[in-house]
This record gives C-alpha cells, sequence and structure tokens, in this order.
C-alpha cells in the first residue's frame, strides 16, 4: 500500500495550501509567465512583506448613511429644511430631491484624533483612533445590486469572484479544519445578489465563501447527518472506516491519479471539521464578560425584533462578531459579516428611504457595539494587528430628504473605512464636500478598486499581479484600476 | 492620403519655422507614438497607468509615474527611459523601437517637443489576423503511419493522435474492457449508469461490432440531449431567475431548454442551430421553436430593478441597458465563436483584431431587442392548419373587397362573419404559453418599455462610459478573416435582419473560428480536455492547439459532411484514442504528466447533475418524464419583494423532485447548495468547463445532504426488495451504482457492517465511493 501523502501534500494538491505555496503553485497553475512565478519565490512566496494576515468584512446591506454616521457635515444642520441646491441637475433613484435634512443624531468628537462621530454609531468612539476614514468613495449606480457587486467583487455585473475569494486564491489557508473564506449572513435573508456576494466563480469552488450560522442546528450546510431513521454515531464511524478502507483497495492499479487520494483525505478532513467547527462556534463557552461586551441577548438569536430595536439588532451583530473573532482566532482568512437583508419590508436592512431615525438607528447603534468590540477583542489579544477589519455599504445616501424622514441613494460620495493591521489609525483621507453629496475634490475620489488594492497590498499581494485568465482576459480583482491609498498605510 | 500628409496640407498656412517643426513631428515621431503607444495609451480611452500619448497635454502631464516628457530635457522625459535600452519595459507586447527611432525621439524632445496645436494622434494599429485560429479552414492530409501502427488506427481522428505520440516517444495504452467503456460510454453519452441489463446485453454480445451498435443505441435515446443540453446550457449561461436585486423567477424561460434538448435529439444541423439561436423568430416566423431558440440571447442575468423601476430615461437605467448589452454581445461570441470582444468596449482589443468600433457595431445590431416574456407562436402539429387559414383569409380578404365595391352589404357580412370565425381558429391554433426570449414587442413592465422594433441609437463610449458618447455606429460584424465579405449591414436594416445578419456571419462556411470552436468543445466533453484547452477563448491569450490538424480536420469533416454533432460523436467515441485504459505509467508522465496527447484515457470525476441523477438512478427513484416545466427543489417565501429561496425547507422525498437535474429550476442569487459544493456551473457567466475539486466540504455533502440521507434509504429498499440474501442485496446495490459486481472480499465486508449498522448505512457508503464518483 502506498504511504499516505502528508496533509500539507494534500492541501497543496488541493490548492488550498499554506501562504506562499499556495499563491506559487496558483501562480504557475494559472500559467503567469516564468518571471512571475520566479519574482513570487521570495522567502514568504508574497509580493512584498505582509502586514496582515486575515480580513473581516463588514458590509452594511442596503446602503448605510454616511451623513448620518461617521461623516459630519456641520452645513446640513443649519440649512435643516431650507430647499437644498447643489447647484446641478441631478437624477435620484426613486425621489425628486428634498430639502436639506439634518442626521436625527447629534455628532461630537472622540479619541486623540478628536473625529466627529454621530451618537448612533458613538460606542465606536473608543476605538476612534484605530481607525481610518475615507470619505470620498464613490460608486458607478444608484442600483443596489451592481453597487453591491462592486463592493463585494469589484465588477458591477456578476460572474466575478468575491474580494474574499481573491483573497484566499492568493493566500491559501491558516488552518486545516475551517474553511477559508466564512460568510456570516443577516439570518432574515441574503442582500442583494445572495450567494453571488461571495462566489467564487471562475476561482476554484474551494475558494467561495461557506455560510456559517451560528447557533443553528446545521452550522454549517451537511457537517452533521440530518435527523434520520438510520444514521447513528457509531454507524457513522465504522462506516467512514470501511469507505477508506475500500477506497484504498480501488487505489490499487490507479496509484498515479492523486486525486483518488485526495478524496480519501477530504473524507478524514470532513470529521476533523465536524469537531473543530464545533468547538470554532461555540460561543456559550464565552466567559460572561466577553458575552456582555458583544452585547449577545439570553435568548439569542431568538431574541424578540417583531418591531426593530436595538436590543435585538445588538445581539444578531454582537453574535456574529464574536464568532468571526473565534473563528479568525483558529486561522479563518476572510470573514464577510453582513448587516441587513434584502431590500424587503419591514426593514430589516439600511435602505430607509421612509425613515432613517427608526431604522438606520437600531442598525448602526447594533453595528456599532458589536463592531467596538470585535476591534477591542482581537485587540486584547494582539490579533489586530495582523488583522484588517473593512466598513463597507454599497452606496451612501442623500442630504436632503425623501418624504420627511428618508434618504434616497447617493452614489456619488460614501464612506469606507479599515482599522487594524497595517493601517494607520485616527487619520481621514478623502473628503466630502460640504453636504457629503458629491467628493469634495471630484477630480481625485477614491473607487472600490483603491480600498481593494489596499487590502491586498496589506496582505502581501500586488493587486496588479494577482490575475487568473478566464475567457481570454488576465481578470483581476481591482479590473485595470486601483491605486494603494497610503496616507493610511501606516 | 496618410493622415500625417492631411495634417501638413492644412497646416501649410504656419509659419515657416512653426510648421518645419509640426512636419518634424508629424512625418517622424507621430508615426512612431500611432504604432507603438496609442493604442494603450489614449485620452479616448481607459488610459494604462493613466497615461495619455495621443494629445500634447497628456504628454506633459504624464500618467502616474510623473511627465512623459519635459520639453530640452532628455533625463527627465520618462518615455526616452521606457522605450530604450536592451530589454525595455516598453512597448509592451510589441516589437521594441528601433534605435534609429528612439534616436529621433530623443532629437524631437532636445527640440522643446513640438506637438502641432489640438492635434489628437490616433491609433493606426489592427492586430493583425495571422494567428492560427483565423487562418482559413483547409482539410489536412492524414499523417502516415507504419504499417504496425495502421493497426492500431480505428478512423482517422487515431491517425492524428498516434503520429503525435510517435513524435513525442509516447506509446498508447491498451484499449479498456468492455465493462469499463459502458460506464464511460453510458455516464458520456447519456449521464446515466448504465443498468445492470444492460451491461448483460454488451458484456454478452458475441459481434465484433457490439461497441458500435452500443453507440448507436446510445445516441438514438433521448437521453443523449438531455446529456448534452447540459453542457451547452452551461456554455449559454441559462439560469431561471434574473439574478441581481430582487431575483424575481422566469417561468417561461424551460421551453428554451427543452428546445436544447429537442435539437440535440433531433441532431439538427449545427449551422442552423446557431442561427435559430441569434433570429430563429426572423429565419421562421411563426414556428414556435424560432422564437424558442431565441431564448439564448435572453439566457444571461437582467437587471430587474434598474429596467423596470429605474428604466432608461435615467442614466443609471441606461448604463444598464449599455451592460445588458455587452452581456449578449460577449457572449455571443464567446460562445460561438471562442471570441472575447468585451476588453473593447473600453479600449482596443489589446492582444485581437477586435476594435472599439467593431465592438460598438455589435451592440448596433442588439439595439433593438431585450429580454422578455413573447408569446411561444405556433405548436409544431398546428403550423399545416395555420396555413391553410392564412391562404384562406386572403382569398376571402379579396372576396370581400370585390363585394364592397359592388356594395354587397349582404354578402360583406356573411364573409365578415367567415372571416372572424377563422381568425378565431387561427388564434387557437398559438399555443398561449410564453417563453422568455430576445423579444421587441412585449407588455410593459413599470419603466421597461418594448422597442417595438425601433432602435436605441448607439454610440462609441470612450473609456466604455455612456457619459462620454463619440460618434454614431451602424451595425456591422467584425472582419476576422480575409473572405470575410459582406460585415457592414445596412444602417437602415430592421432590428430581424440585424441579428440574421449575424448569425449568417456566424455560420458562415469560411468562419474560421465556428467550425473549430464547436468540435473543440466537443472534444474537450469526451475526452476531458479540449484540443485547444481554453475553449472559449482561441484569442492571443487562450492557449494554443495540442494538435492543430487533428482539429482542422474534425472541424472540415464536420462542416462539409452535415454539421451533425450525433456524427461527431460517434467519430470520437469509435476512436481507439477514447477506447484506451486510464492507464498508470511512470515512463509516459515523465513525458507528459497532464498527458496532452492523449496517451490515455482521463479518468473523470462525475459532474454535479451526473452524480444527483446517478444516485436517483441506483435508488430506483428516477422519474425519466422528459422535457416540460422545471421542478423546484426549494420552498420559495416572501415572493413578494425578493423571493427567498428555501432550499433546507424542501422534502428530497418528493417524487415530484425525482426528475433529472437537466429538468432543475435554476436560480442565480441561490445557487442549488448540494450541486454547487460539486462544483456545479454559475450561470452568470459562460462555463466552457467545469472544475474539478476536492473538498471536505464535498466528502460532508455527499454523506450528510438530506437527499444522500433519503437516497440511500432507498437503494437499500430497493435492493432488499430485489434480492432476499444480504450478500445478493450487495451484490446488486454494486450492481447498479457501479456496474461491476462486488468482490468476495467487498461483500465480506459490506454485509458485515450491514449486520451491525443497517443494509442504509452500508448503501450509503457505497454511494461515497471513490469509484462511484469517477469514471475509468
Amino acid at each position: 500500500m502506498p504511504t499516505p501523502p502528508t496533509r500539507r501534500d494534500f492541501l497543496v494538491q488541493c490548492g488550498g495550501g499554506i501562504g506562499g505555496i499556495a499563491l506559487l503553485d496558483l501562480l504557475a497553475r494559472d500559467g503567469l509567465a516564468d518571471g512571475a512565478v520566479q519574482e513570487a519565490k521570495g522567502a514568504t512566496g508574497l509580493h512584498h512583506p505582509p502586514r496582515a494576515k486575515r480580513v473581516v468584512q463588514l458590509f452594511m446591506a442596503g446602503a448605510a448613511s454616511h451623513v448620518d454616521t461617521f461623516d459630519y457635515k456641520p452645513r446640513l444642520e443649519r440649512d435643516h429644511g431650507k430647499p437644498w441646491d447643489p447647484g446641478e441637475k441631478i437624477e435620484l433613484f426613486q425621489s425628486s430631491p428634498g430639502a436639506t435634512m439634518a442626521p436625527p443624531w447629534k455628532f461630537k468628537p472622540y479619541g486623540a484624533s478628536g473625529k466627529h462621530l454621530s451618537e448612533v454609531v458613538a460606542p465606536l468612539g473608543e476605538v476612534v483612533d484605530e481607525i481610518a476614514f475615507v470619505h470620498n468613495v464613490v460608486g458607478k449606480t444608484a442600483v443596489h445590486s451592481q453597487g453591491t457587486l462592486l463592493q463585494s467583487t469589484g465588477f458591477a455585473t456578476p460572474g466575478f469572484p468575491s474580494a474574499g475569494s481573491w483573497v484566499c486564491h492568493g493566500l491559501g489557508s491558516l488552518n486545516d479544519n475551517l474553511p477559508a473564506f466564512v460568510v456570516l449572513p443577516d439570518h432574515r435573508g441574503f442582500a442583494s445578489n445572495g450567494t453571488k456576494n461571495w462566489s467564487s466563480t471562475f476561482l476554484r469552488a474551494e475558494h467561495q465563501g461557506t455560510v456559517i450560522r451560528p447557533g443553528s442546528d446545521q452550522p454549517i450546510a451537511d457537517l452533521f447527518p440530518p435527523k434520520s431513521d438510520y444514521i447513528t454515531k457509531a454507524g457513522d464511524k465504522a462506516g467512514r472506516k470501511l469507505l477508506e478502507r475500500l477506497n484504498r483497495e480501488h487505489l490499487e492499479g490507479r496509484e498515479g491519479d492523486s486525486r483518488l487520494d485526495a478524496r480519501i483525505q477530504s473524507y478524514r478532513l470532513a470529521a476533523s471539521m465536524q469537531l473543530h467547527a464545533t468547538e470554532a462556534l461555540d460561543i456559550g463557552s464565552e466567559p460572561e464578560h466577553i458575552k456582555r461586551m458583544y452585547g449577545l441577548a439570553p435568548e439569542g438569536s431568538k431574541v424578540d425584533d417583531s418591531t426593530i430595536n436595538d436590543v435585538a439588532e445588538t445581539a444578531f451583530f454582537g453574535e456574529r462578531c464574536l464568532t468571526a473573532r473565534r473563528l479568525l482566532e483558529r486561522g479563518v482568512r476572510f470573514v464577510q459579516i453582513w448587516s441587513g437583508n434584502d431590500n424587503g419590508f419591514p426593514r430589516r436592512n439600511w435602505d430607509s428611504h421612509e425613515d432613517i431615525g427608526r431604522d438606520h438607528g437600531p442598525l448602526a447603534l447594533g453595528m456599532a457595539r458589536g463592531t467596538a468590540a470585535l476591534i477591542k477583542d482581537l485587540k486584547q489579544r494582539g490579533l489586530l494587528e495582523d488583522t484588517i477589519i473593512l466598513w463597507t455599504t454599497e452606496f451612501g445616501r442623500m442630504p436632503c430628504s425623501q418624504g420627511s424622514k428618508g434618504r434616497d441613494h447617493n452614489p456619488f460620495v460614501f464612506t469606507n473605512w479599515l482599522c487594524g493591521g497595517g493601517i494607520k489609525g485616527g487619520v481621514t483621507s478623502g473628503e466630502s464636500d460640504e453636504w457629503g453629496f458629491r467628493p469634495a475634490d471630484r477630480a481625485h475620489p477614491t473607487q472600490v478598486y483603491d480600498i481593494h488594492a489596499t487590502l491586498l497590498h496589506l496582505l502581501g499581494i500586488d493587486h496588479r499581479r494577482l490575475t487568473v485568465r478566464h475567457n481570454g482576459i488576465d481578470r483581476r480583482l481591482t479590473d485595470v484600476h486601483g491605486h494603494v491609498i497610503r496616507e493610511i498605510v501606516a | 492620403m496618410t493622415h500625417a500628409a492631411s495634417i501638413i496640407f492644412l497646416l501649410l498656412g504656419a509659419t515657416p519655422s512653426e510648421a518645419d517643426r509640426d512636419r518634424f513631428f508629424e512625418e517622424r515621431i507621430a508615426p512612431i507614438l500611432q504604432r507603438s503607444c496609442v493604442s494603450c495609451h489614449s485620452s479616448k480611452q481607459i488610459a494604462q497607468a493613466s497615461l495619455e500619448l495621443d494629445t500634447k497635454k497628456g504628454v506633459l502631464a504624464g500618467g502616474e509615474s510623473g511627465a512623459a516628457v519635459v520639453p530640452g530635457d532628455r533625463d527627465e522625459s520618462l518615455l526616452l527611459a521606457m522605450v530604450e535600452g536592451p530589454d525595455p519595459l516598453m512597448p509592451r507586447d510589441r516589437p521594441p523601437l528601433r534605435p534609429d527611432e528612439v534616436d529621433l525621439l530623443k532629437e524631437w524632445i532636445d527640440r522643446g517637443a513640438p506637438w502641432p496645436e489640438g492635434l489628437v494622434l490616433r491609433d493606426t494599429h489592427r492586430k493583425s489576423l495571422d494567428w492560427w485560429s483565423l487562418q482559413p479552414l483547409e482539410r489536412p492530409r492524414l499523417p502516415a503511419l507504419s504499417p504496425e501502427d495502421r493497426g492500431w488506427a480505428r478512423t482517422p481522428i487515431d491517425h492524428f493522435i498516434l503520429a503525435k505520440l510517435r513524435e513525442k516517444g509516447l506509446s498508447p495504452s491498451p484499449e479498456a474492457d468492455r465493462l469499463t467503456l459502458i460506464r464511460r460510454l453510458s455516464f458520456d453519452l447519456l449521464g446515466l449508469p448504465p443498468s445492470p441489463e444492460e451491461v448483460d446485453r454488451f458484456l454478452g454480445d458475441p459481434d465484433p461490432a457490439a461497441y458500435e451498435k452500443l453507440v448507436d443505441r446510445m445516441l438514438d435515446s433521448p437521453h443523449y440531449g438531455e446529456r448534452w443540453a447540459r453542457h451547452w446550457l452551461d456554455v449559454v449561461r441559462y439560469g431561471e431567475t434574473h439574478g441581481y436585486d430582487k431575483d424575481k423567477p422566469r417561468p417561461n424561460a424551460w421551453p428554451f431548454r427543452d428546445y436544447v434538448i429537442r435539437s440535440l435529439n433531433e441532431d439538427k444541423p449545427y449551422g442552423r442551430f446557431v442561427r435559430e439561436q441569434l433570429a430563429g423568430d426572423v429565419i421562421a416566423p411563426g414556428d414556435a421553436d424560432g422564437v424558442i431558440a431565441t431564448g439564448f440571447l435572453a439566457a444571461g442575468p437582467w437587471d430587474h430593478i434598474a429596467h423596470v423601476e429605474v428604466g432608461e430615461g435615467k442614466v443609471d437605467g441606461r448604463i444598464a441597458k449599455h451592460l445588458d448589452r455587452d452581456e449578449m454581445v460577449s457572449t455571443t461570441f464567446n460562445v460561438f465563436m471562442s471570441a472575447t470582444v468585451g476588453c473593447a468596449q473600453c479600449h482596443h482589443h489589446k492582444f485581437d483584431p477586435i476594435r472599439m468600433e467593431d465592438y460598438y457595431r455589435l451592440h448596433a445590431i442588439f439595439a433593438g431587442i431585450d429580454r422578455a416574456d413573447r408569446p411561444l407562436g405556433l405548436a409544431p402539429t398546428n403550423k399545416g392548419r395555420f396555413h391553410d387559414i392564412r391562404r384562406r383569409l386572403a382569398d376571402l380578404g379579396g372576396k370581400r373587397a370585390a363585394s364592397a365595391r359592388k356594395k354587397a352589404t349582404a354578402e360583406v357580412a356573411k364573409l365578415d362573419r367567415e372571416i372572424a370565425a377563422l381568425r378565431k381558429e387561427q388564434s387557437a391554433l398559438f399555443s398561449g404559453q410564453f417563453v422568455y426570449a430576445a423579444a421587441s414587442d412585449f407588455a410593459r413592465q413599470g419603466r421597461f418599455v418594448p422597442t417595438r422594433g425601433k432602435m436605441r441609437p448607439i454610440h462609441l463610449l470612450h473609456r466604455g462610459d455612456i457619459r462620454s458618447p463619440g460618434e454614431v455606429m451602424s451595425p456591422g460584424m467584425p472582419p476576422l478573416w480575409e473572405e470575410a465579405g459582406e460585415v457592414e449591414i445596412d444602417a437602415d436594416a430592421d432590428e430581424g435582419s440585424r441579428r440574421l445578419a449575424l448569425a449568417r456571419y456566424l455560420t458562415d462556411r469560411d468562419n474560421p473560428l465556428t467550425w473549430r470552436s464547436i468540435v473543440n468543445r466537443v472534444w474537450l466533453y469526451h475526452l476531458g480536455r479540449g484540443i485547444v484547452d481554453s475553449p472559449n477563448d482561441f484569442g492571443r491569450m487562450g492557449l494554443e492547439p495540442t494538435h492543430p490538424a487533428l482539429l482542422d480536420w474534425l472541424a472540415v469533416e464536420f462542416r462539409d459532411k452535415g454539421e451533425s454533432l450525433k456524427d461527431l460523436h460517434r467519430l470520437i467515441v469509435t476512436s481507439s484514442v477514447y477506447r484506451q485504459q486510464c492507464r498508470h505509467d511512470p515512463r509516459a508522465e515523465d513525458i507528459d504528466k497532464s498527458n496532452t496527447y492523449f496517451w490515455r484515457m482521463n479518468r473523470r470525476k462525475l459532474e454535479a447533475e451526473e452524480v444527483r441523477d446517478a444516485v436517483l438512478a441506483t435508488a430506483g427513484k428516477l422519474d425519466r418524464t422528459l422535457y416540460g416545466p422545471s421542478f423546484m427543489d426549494f420552498v420559495v417565501e416572501k415572493p413578494q419583494h425578493s423571493p427567498h429561496y428555501q432550499y433546507h425547507l424542501h422534502d428530497p422525498d418528493d417524487p415530484a423532485t425525482h426528475r433529472r437535474s437537466i429538468y432543475r429550476f435554476v436560480v442565480r442569487s441561490q445557487t442549488q447548495p448540494f450541486l454547487t459544493t460539486l462544483d456545479c456551473a454559475d450561470p452568470s457567466q459562460s462555463v466552457a468547463k467545469r472544475d474539478q475539486t476536492t473538498t471536505a466540504l464535498q466528502s460532508l455533502a455527499l454523506l450528510n445532504n438530506p437527499f444522500m440521507e433519503c437516497m440511500s434509504e432507498h437503494v437499500a429498499r430497493r435492493v432488499a426488495a430485489e434480492r432476499s440474501s444480504p450478500r445478493g442485496q450487495i451484490e446488486r446495490a454494486f450492481r447498479l451504482a457501479l456496474a461491476r459486481a462486488s468482490t468476495d472480499s467487498e461483500a465480506d465486508a459490506l454485509v458485515a457492517y450491514a449486520n451491525e449498522h443497517g443494509l442504509a448505512n452500508a448503501c450509503r457508503v457505497i454511494l461515497n465511493l471513490n469509484e462511484f464518483a469517477f469514471i475509468d
């Protein structure tokens, strides 16, 4: 009988390998010029020394308002109720521009940096000096689906890999027992485009995001057998042993085909994942003060949200943040956390056409509590220094009102922020204009390509060189664009 | 008159010294920049490195790295640094500048870099047609083989294969045994495991032509069309929801899926199959199949919100419409010609002879259509009666006019009654069924309004931005081969004629890409590797053929002998190259590890749908009903706004969902989790080749997915009903799942396991075997 390959062999064969090895393997497989492969054969296998190893992407589905949260515009308070005249004709998604509208919340300065935040995200005040804000991000259209895809995949049309897939394709997995790219969706539904926001499309299937639903019977699809009249633990254990024996017999005479052996290993890995995922997702084992810090509710995800409220929103988002921390600790490479479902009613999403105060209020407070806890917790564990947190949304909302209390879509400018590994905290790069309507410097906005280029840069990857040829085009996360935002790199 | 000369002519009025300086630029410098720089660095396109070398302003402003030219200062002029030296960085992918050209640039900079006021340079470069896939198709001669090798070669294909193997110092593998062959062939042609009865019949057939007879039987099976339609639906990115936001269902998409299955089963000539998908409604008006076939154009994703809620009255709506047309244009060229044209949206194709103008001319072809439900038209069986009535109506119309002239009121009234009755009967001949297809006339939905054949104006868009429109483009096709003939379409041509012209171009006998493309796809599915292993791209970014002569021979043979896919299958699967073993041979692997030259058969992992269908077949649960509306293996919640497609609420034991996977309702935003884990194609973009990955999540799915749990139990019930002894039951399960009997050692182990843990668990082990998942 042949010697079974080591786990490392297996991972490399399956393309999900470790750090530089995976990158090298993939660069070679994707048929890059020899020069590029040669280049990648540095000590780390990366394009340059990395500042971070892991990423958390926080996605506010439905379009979170920048002017009500992170981008302080005194002019809106001053001109509240007055006609809003930006000096140009604009087409909004649903409405005609209403009067200038002040945020329902007050802003005040926080931290040594004195950054103004809205009271609805006040919990982030404690960590504001860790954060670099980018207030001049521009989108391409005011359509949710395209905006969401643009932020999640770098393209406005479906069919392109998620940023998380690209990162895992480039860097491989940090662990053997959990998926490299995990998605924690809002349990009330997927955002616009659904699973397309974490699809691997033309990258290999192992780089697609794996949905984890903490607290459910099957936190990962098919992790455990379904309710069954005949499946037992003992039967499963003996069955796997028998399966491996029969598969090894089948292998005789077929030794040259490493896929057969890889498949035998994959059953061992599956068993191992059952154990490790269960342990990783056991947030019940966390001490009380940690649960409190994340704002968890005793009834878990069963907490009542028949009327939107901040206790429930905090519990939901906090559970995802705490789950993310546990996964990051155990070597998950990329975690995508969603706040908000599809843009339906009653609003459990950020698409506040009707009432910013009613819907943004609980969502923003819940998000801020969970996120602040995550940042502090990662920091106290020494993980923040090599974990990047990216806060994003598909676009912002207008400085003028829709109806009397809502805001329409604003793809002309909105906010992203980053913190953690390699990010310079307490800075703002790129301002919006006095209303938060367009970039202050319209000729030099920030685009999603720049955000993604910066993300990859911090992970040790040159965004221009991580390419995969697909249907005749060398595809990149950043298409043909992107500049690293030097001002926010420490 | 050349462009430079025309400028000189215009500038004759300038002062002599200025005119001299300008002439120097136009005659000596402009040609260099136009040939070597401007196609990537232009203000008309997305400029590489933000550098624009087509205007004076751009040259002085420079790009990301600083000024390209500092007049009078060679050292500070980055342009020189980029093009100078033994291994210059620029121009990329083109020959370096000659030393005398570099000297001219230096002289120009020394002279203060003069540039005639307002002059914008034009890219004069069109990529050459000198590329293998654009060469005319000619039938190559068969390679000569030695007398002993001639015994191995069964078909002309084998001549090409064996000659190449010999050239590489390789030998073919021995022929696989009949058991291996029938399992291979059955999954390949039908996507299903062979029944134990079919296996017995083949193994016991003394006829030396037993294999050829088996091939014929399988090609005659209607399940052939189901299996091969799956390949085609992957390539044409077929889905049954819109995708994007709200992801509404398309309840009338399935007739296109049935059209593909039916066309394959009928062995429709390929050229006709292609033409129908582009313009079936124009070729055969009134014929249901003609309309359904254009479901191809509509098969991709569609942005409901941007079309219905925003609409073309707004910029966002027009952007969405542009992207929608781009999707049709790019997919059409990917699918039928293995060519990429999408890059020319923002700049001339960097590698292939597709210019921006070509790309926007293609947009103009689709300027009048959208994706929508349209009436299906006539059922084929009603066609005769429909035309009888049509002739009768014409006749009656004449009579009525004559009577009306004679003021014979009673006669007119009688004729009117007759006409009305016939009209009523005629309209009843239409099925009432709709199909989601290319449409210019359909029921308005919100701001989504039919064009009714009126063409949207198509502009060339600078940098692909609809806010920067250039000149209006008339429809046409890229001149991709020397004898391409008429590639211009009359600017006044109506909507249908535009698509028809494109359909004819795609299936032109001399089109060098179409015929190569399809035979390569078929080869890839049979052999596991394409002759060109980038099946959607035969351009300079794609791979080159490993067997160019074989590819050309197949393309010519296919084109000139009736364009029959079934003949092509027969030719390939009866060849010796296809019948080889999946042999392990370290010596051959040293020479050709990835089996590029086909010295053995490639072992193949079952595709997601094959796994599901084979499990159902093994369990005796497969419903083999052909055609019809799709089954849904999910529960829809909250359909009013954004439907939630809830797969986990579905009961896997529901017999309505036990049909073949080709009939599954394909949702875009929430893909079927079990099949997605098993590398099912993503329906957002053309998928030319499935992934074959191995992950822990696949193992978990095959062990624990409720479908697998349920079907393992059904396998157990079936074999328990069909065999009484435990050994007989295991034996039967093996024959159903793997087409072979179990060995003694396998049977002993599984019987012992079944005694302790139950037969269902033993069957679950069998469905998880490597041998079940792979085809030798």
